[in-house]
């Protein structure tokens, strides 16, 4: 079947079949920031947006994207090379592979947790809100305190 | 002591950061052929049995499928996987296919077809037909049994490891310094107990992956996430019967390692199509390949023996290990030996002590090379024991170790006697600042603030614990590195290196180091890396050995590579080397004349110089004649809910003398991720198998390792240290980060409820089990 | 995995006659379908029948089968009506990213044991409701055994009732090792209990001592909790025992009915 949606805000079409994963088709059209570790649901670095809601593309047919809008962390730009930067200074990218998946889910957060109103970062609710992200390398902790410094700075 | 540098010992962003953050195609899987044939391997579905047929002919028949390979299509020639030094002192116990399976996902044949779907198909049209045979699955009833893995006759060791294969044996070591039934004997408090350890799982999050091409003069060209390029390389060669000559191996980035990629897992395979077809071939392994038939850690059982004299004097330890490789024996006798080995020397000042044992073979997945390598299991002993020593003492442990651990200017028998795989070398522990370690791990936690334990809640015990622990920095006498430099034209740098970064930044620490010692910015450094034809050699990443071994050699490069562009610069202005200076930017007199800038000076040998024009480069290896020690104290506080058992970790206070910290900021990082992984492998990461030897936990739903809700604080300090030996003081992180907590939190248990949990992991069921022991 | 037919119905009743009338297989967030990487010849995608909706139905309030565990841990309408309970119970599934895909009706009729939704769900009281016109009660559903196919449309849970809700997992994100929802409702106490493995049951007894007494308090609610622990079985899987369930089961009852007394 051929699907036809918006990914990083252009309009393509993908080839695949209906009992294909969203994240190998992906990946085969050369959306490499698109990682796979689980392919359980489990460990978060495949996740994207689908119509803006975060989704684990290991987890979701591809059937389900016609007609949607995906954005994967190279269709964030601006505010992914921001955020990279807070990242980057902590050194809390080790190896990198979460990172892509990781990235797009804290802007996510970021982006829900400005529309709920949060003023001062709440570690905690970040904590819980980013729980299905896996990292085997970093131990979080630097994760955290970039995501906390890229939320003061935005306060700023 | 204290120096100050200028690009070293500062918190510079990794120089491939904002491109792996944003997701650039940058790793092995991202970077295959779009062409490539896709690999698949069939596993066994047996934990033991011989392949009586295979019928390929409908897999084969499929449209699409390029080959199907079984044990009939490869040389047979026993190698081993394991990334080690040469001779390799892994036994060579294994072929690239066989017609024996001996644990559940052991490859039976290889598939390579047009695309993923048509080379699963064709895996399901293979038949295989097998004798299955009664498998041996404890590893505590290997020794002896009358099921022998290993019967065939053609596998052989390198040199002895005591490899006994009929009885089950991989390999086997023992040692004994002073007397240790008399020191036992005449001791007026000895303990023992035994202690286990569970096969924890890498969990690296790029999955195993290579491909391979043949380059246009023929060559096999294998891109794999390996820990070790070179050793790859070599293993490929004995295994395919090919001449090094005819192979290069290039590793691109790549998702973690943590010892799971010092071995080769895929690149057999890739190979073995490429060369079958001459197509490029890709493999990735799906999770659950990675879980059943990739290596993990060696389940271990120690039995200990402690004596100790009513002042606390620590006289006598005795530690027997028995230990499980699984299949195969790929780094069973190093894995084992380092158990003592980075254990034992914490306390060296012992009238006698005993370290020996056995590694198993079992028909369960192989163990391999996993951070800590052997120590984070003997720590977990040693440091169990060392607790409850204290409380037969009624002592302080805080106390108790201040009286009995390693000081700066010490050494340690244990340290000359073994080392890995051989015997050790005899150094004097020149930077050790776990006295000041300890001292401020106790005032972090608050050790001294408030009682070890106390209910914070009905039922919920807050407890502290600690533990120490150290490991090396390379091994010495063995692990060799070497970089290059040369001065390119606009005055910066290349620096090739066959050091391999497997995300713990090392591209960048080892360029931050040339950048020091040459005196210029990181920015006019530019690395390339781990690549067998284009980088000098570098044994690889493992050991803790790349910011000691390979920065050693990179610092050693540098410092060449300015006295080559001094030189330069004398001969080129006739003045004299010694009247040269260099600032980074511009060469100068030594009595402030200026004479000309980099820039100029790569332009006037490149372009300008007439018969006189020429590179200017540098290459220096190092192997190191020590392997000075990081240390680490670990503190923990848990809290424990004694009605369900769970230990929740509240806080984990790690405070590290890795001598000085290249990049403090990486550092941090990989102490925190360490640190995590030994929190994960003493509570989440539990391991089953089932009665016929399949593994239960084959998926990250099924084998939990800690998410970001499972921890509190992680809070890590270093230590004001400088190992003479080391580039610009350092020794080693990568290791040492994961070894204290197993023990810090068996600890803390034991603080909190007096029940001593001896197995890993430490799960609620196992916690609640022991609470109601102790009730009864 | 292969699908050999997708199809993708418009209306509610196109798609019972897909899976009622024809066999095909409904695909609800299909997170589940896809670990279970079974190859299906026939599958209905309910993604369009417009059933992924809150809303307050007279008594009650209805949860669309396409609901998802996000939709209901995020619910404002859930939320007031029930406070954090199902936010609490329902943030230990997987991370966000795998609750915006799964779904209500998933959960329902997959019988899983390890799901919290049946749990509380259970303990509410709730119903289902079959397409066309045919409503169960999700206790006699779960001790039904699985039989012809079935399309389901939506769960109605009567909102007069005050729950709270208990777990025990290994890691935060692991599947429940026992889970308990603890609730008041219109007839009484009723405790339910998940993840025995086992899906989630109710416990009689308990809810009968229960409601024998004035106010539980410490004592009633230890007791209430052992009962429990009696009247039910429990096994094995690979997170725990069944002696493991049978011990911190009580533990986790008396916390459920202490925390709804409060
Ligand atoms: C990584 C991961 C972790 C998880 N952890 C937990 C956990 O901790 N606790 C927990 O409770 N759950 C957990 N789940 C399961 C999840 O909550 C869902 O129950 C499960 O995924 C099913 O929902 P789905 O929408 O994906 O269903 P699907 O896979 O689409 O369907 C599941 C079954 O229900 C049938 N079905 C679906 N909708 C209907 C309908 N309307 N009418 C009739 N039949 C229908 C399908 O035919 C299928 O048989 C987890 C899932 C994943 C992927
Ligand atoms: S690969 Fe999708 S969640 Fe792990
Ligand atoms: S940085 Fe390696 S998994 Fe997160």
């Amino acid at each position: 079947m051929t699907l036809s949606c918006t990914i990083n805000n252009k309009a393509v079409r993908l080839e695949c079949s209906p009992g294909d994963v969203l994240a190998d088709v992906l990946r085969a059209a050369g959306y490499k920031e698109v990682k796979k570790a689980c392919g359980t649901g489990n460990c978060g670095l495949c996740t994207i947006l689908m119509d803006g809601l975060p989704v684990a593309s290991c987890s979701i047919f591809a059937a389900r994207a016609q007609g949607k809008t995906i954005t994967t962390i190279q269709g964030l730009k601006k505010e992914a090379t921001e955020l990279a930067a807070f990242i980057a200074a902590e050194g809390a990218e080790q190896c990198g592979y979460c990172s892509p998946g990781f990235a797009l889910m804290a802007l996510a957060m970021v982006k829900e947790f400005r529309a709920r109103g949060m003023q001062n970062f709440d570690e905690a609710e970040a904590r819980h809100y980013l729980a299905g992200n896996l990292c085997r390398c970093s131990g979080y902790q630097g994760q955290m305190r970039a995501l906390k410094n890229y939320w003061e700075s935005r306060n700023e | 002591m204290s120096k100050t540098f200028s690009v070293v010992s500062h918190s510079l962003p990794k120089i491939d950061a904002l491109s792996l953050i944003q997701g650039k195609p940058a790793y092995t899987d991202d970077l295959a052929p779009a062409d490539a044939l896709v690999v698949k391997l069939l596993r066994s579905p047996h934990a033991f049995a011989k392949i009586l047929s295979i019928d390929k002919s409908q897999a084969l028949a499929l449209e699409g499928v390029a080959c199907v390979l079984d044990w009939r299509d490869v040389p047979r020639i026993p190698y081993t996987r394991a990334g080690q030094g040469h001779p390799e002192p892994s036994p060579h116990d294994r072929f690239i296919l066989d017609r024996y399976v001996r644990f559940v996902g052991d490859e039976v044949a290889v598939v390579a077809a047009e695309s993923e779907a048509v080379a699963l198909k064709a895996l399901s049209l293979i038949k295989v037909e097998y004798e299955i045979l009664e498998p041996l699955l404890d590893f505590e009833a290997a020794v002896d049994n009358s099921l022998v893995i290993h019967p065939e006759p053609e596998i052989h060791d390198m040199f002895p490891i005591g490899f006994e294969p009929k009885r089950n044996i991989a390999a086997s070591y023992s040692m004994e310094l002073g007397d240790i039934e008399k020191e036992l004997a005449s001791s007026e408090i000895v303990l023992s107990r035994s202690y286990k350890t569970q096969s924890q799982a890498h969990v690296a999050m790029e999955p195993h992956a290579a491909f391979a091409y043949l380059d246009i003069h023929q060559r096999l060209v294998i891109y794999a996430s390996t820990q070790n390029p070179f050793h790859t390389r070599r293993l490929l060669g004995q295994a395919l019967g090919l001449p090094l000559s005819r192979i290069r191996v290039v590793k691109p980035r790549i998702g973690g390692g943590f010892g799971s990629k010092q071995q080769v897992h895929v690149e057999p395979f890739v190979s073995l199509v490429c060369l079958a077809t001459g197509r490029a071939a890709r493999c990735s392994l799906s999770r659950r390949e990675v879980f059943e038939a990739t290596f993990c850690r060696h389940q271990m059982r120690i039995d200990m023996r402690i004596g100790a004299a009513r002042n606390g004097k620590i006289n006598a330890i005795d530690m027997q290990v028995l230990s499980n490789t699984g299949a195969y024996g790929e780094h069973a006798l190093t894995v084992f030996m380092v158990g003592g080995s980075k254990t034992l020397p914490l306390y060296n000042k012992v009238k006698a002590v005993r370290f020996g044992g056995k590694v198993v073979y079992t028909n369960t997945r192989s163990a391999g090379a996993f951070r800590g390598y052997g120590a984070i299991q003997g720590n977990f002993a040693l440091e169990s024991m060392i607790d409850d020593l204290a409380s037969a003492l009624k002592m302080d442990p805080v106390q108790l170790r201040i009286l009995n651990m390693v000081k700066e200017g010490e050494s340690s028998e244990v340290y000359r006697v073994m080392g890995e795989g051989r015997e050790g070398v005899d150094m004097i522990f020149e930077s050790c600042k776990l006295d000041y370690c300890v001292a401020r791990g106790c005032e972090l936690i608050g050790w001294d603030k408030e009682p070890l334990a106390r209910e914070v809640a009905p039922g919920k015990i807050r407890a502290k614990g600690m533990a120490i622990a150290m490991q090396g920095s390379g091994i010495p006498l063995v692990d060799m590195g070497s970089a290059s430099m040369e001065l390119q034209d606009g005055g910066c740098f290349k620096l090739r290196i066959g050091a391999t970064d497997l995300g713990t930044g090392s591209d960048t620490i080892l360029a931050q180091i040339a950048a020091e010692a040459l005196g210029v910015p990181l920015s006019s450094i530019n690395v390339y890396a781990s690549d067998t034809d284009h980088t000098p050699f570098d044994v690889g990443a493992y050991a803790s050995s790349t910011t000691y071994v390979s920065g050693n050699a990179v610092l050693a490069a540098a410092k060449k590579m300015k006295a080559v562009l001094i030189s330069a610069v004398a001969q080129r202005h006739n003045v004299s080397i010694d009247d040269v200076r260099f600032d980074g930017v511009n060469f100068f007199m030594t009595n402030g004349r200026f004479i000309q800038d980099l820039n100029s000076l790569s332009l006037d040998t490149l372009y300008h110089d007439g018969e006189k024009m020429a590179t200017l480069n540098a290459t220096a290896s190092f192997s190191g004649q020590k392997s000075p020690p990081p240390y680490v104290a670990g503190f923990v506080e848990i809290e424990l809910d004694s009605e369900t058992g769970k230990i929740d970790v509240v806080r984990y206070v790690a405070v590290v003398d890795c001598g000085v910290a290249i990049n403090p900021a990486l550092a941090r990082i990989q102490v925190e991720g360490g640190v995590l992984q030994g929190i994960g492998m003493a509570l989440f990461e539990n391991v089953k198998y089932d009665a016929k030897g399949r593994l239960k936990t084959n998926s990250l739903r099924s084998y939990t390792i800690p998410s970001r809700k499972d921890i509190g604080a992680i809070v890590v300090e270093f230590a004001e240290s400088y190992e003479p030996s080391g580039p610009f003081g350092a020794k080693s992180v990568a290791e040492v980060s994961i070894d204290s907590p197993p023990a810090a939190i068996a600890n803390a248990i034991f603080n909190a409820a007096g029940i001593r949990l001896t197995e890993t992991p430490f799960t609620p069921e196992r916690v609640l089990k022991a609470l109601q022991e102790r009730k009864t | 995995m292969e699908i050999s037919c997708y199809h993708r119905p418009r209306s509610l009743e196109e798609a019972y006659d897909l899976v009622v009338g024809q066999g095909a297989y409904p695909l609800a967030g299909g997170a589940w379908t896809l670990i279970s990487r079974k190859n299906l010849s026939s599958a209905a995608d309910l993604s369009d029948l417009g059933l992924r909706y809150i809303k307050i139905e007279g008594e009650y309030i209805a949860l669309g089968a396409m609901a998802t565990a996000r939709d209901l841990e995020t619910s404002s309408l859930l939320a007031e009506a029930f406070g954090p309970l199902f936010s609490q119970a329902l943030r230990g599934i997987a991370g966000i990213q795998i609750r915006t895909i799964v779904t209500a009706g998933g959960s329902v009729a997959g019988r899983y044991g390890f799901s919290e939704l049946l749990v509380v769900l259970l303990a509410l009281d709730a119903s289902i409701v079959f397409y066309k016109d045919r409503t169960q009660c999700l206790a006699s559903y779960l001790n039904a055994a699985p039989g012809a196919p079935f399309l389901i449309e939506k769960i109605i849970i009567p909102r007069n009732a005050k729950a709270t809700y208990q777990c025990m997992r290994q890691t935060a994100n692991d599947f429940p090792i026992l889970s308990i929802c603890a609730a008041r409702t219109s007839a009484g106490w009723r405790i339910s209990v998940g993840a025995r493995p086992q899906a989630a049951a109710l416990c009689p007894q308990a809810g009968s001592f229960l409601n024998s007494l004035e106010n539980p308090g410490e004592d009633g609610s230890k007791r209430a909790g052992l009962i429990a622990a009696q009247e039910l079985s429990f096994g094995d899987d690979l997170r725990a025992s069944a002696e493991y369930r049978r011990s911190i089961c009580p533990v986790l009852v008396a916390r459920a009915i202490r925390e709804l007394c409060l």
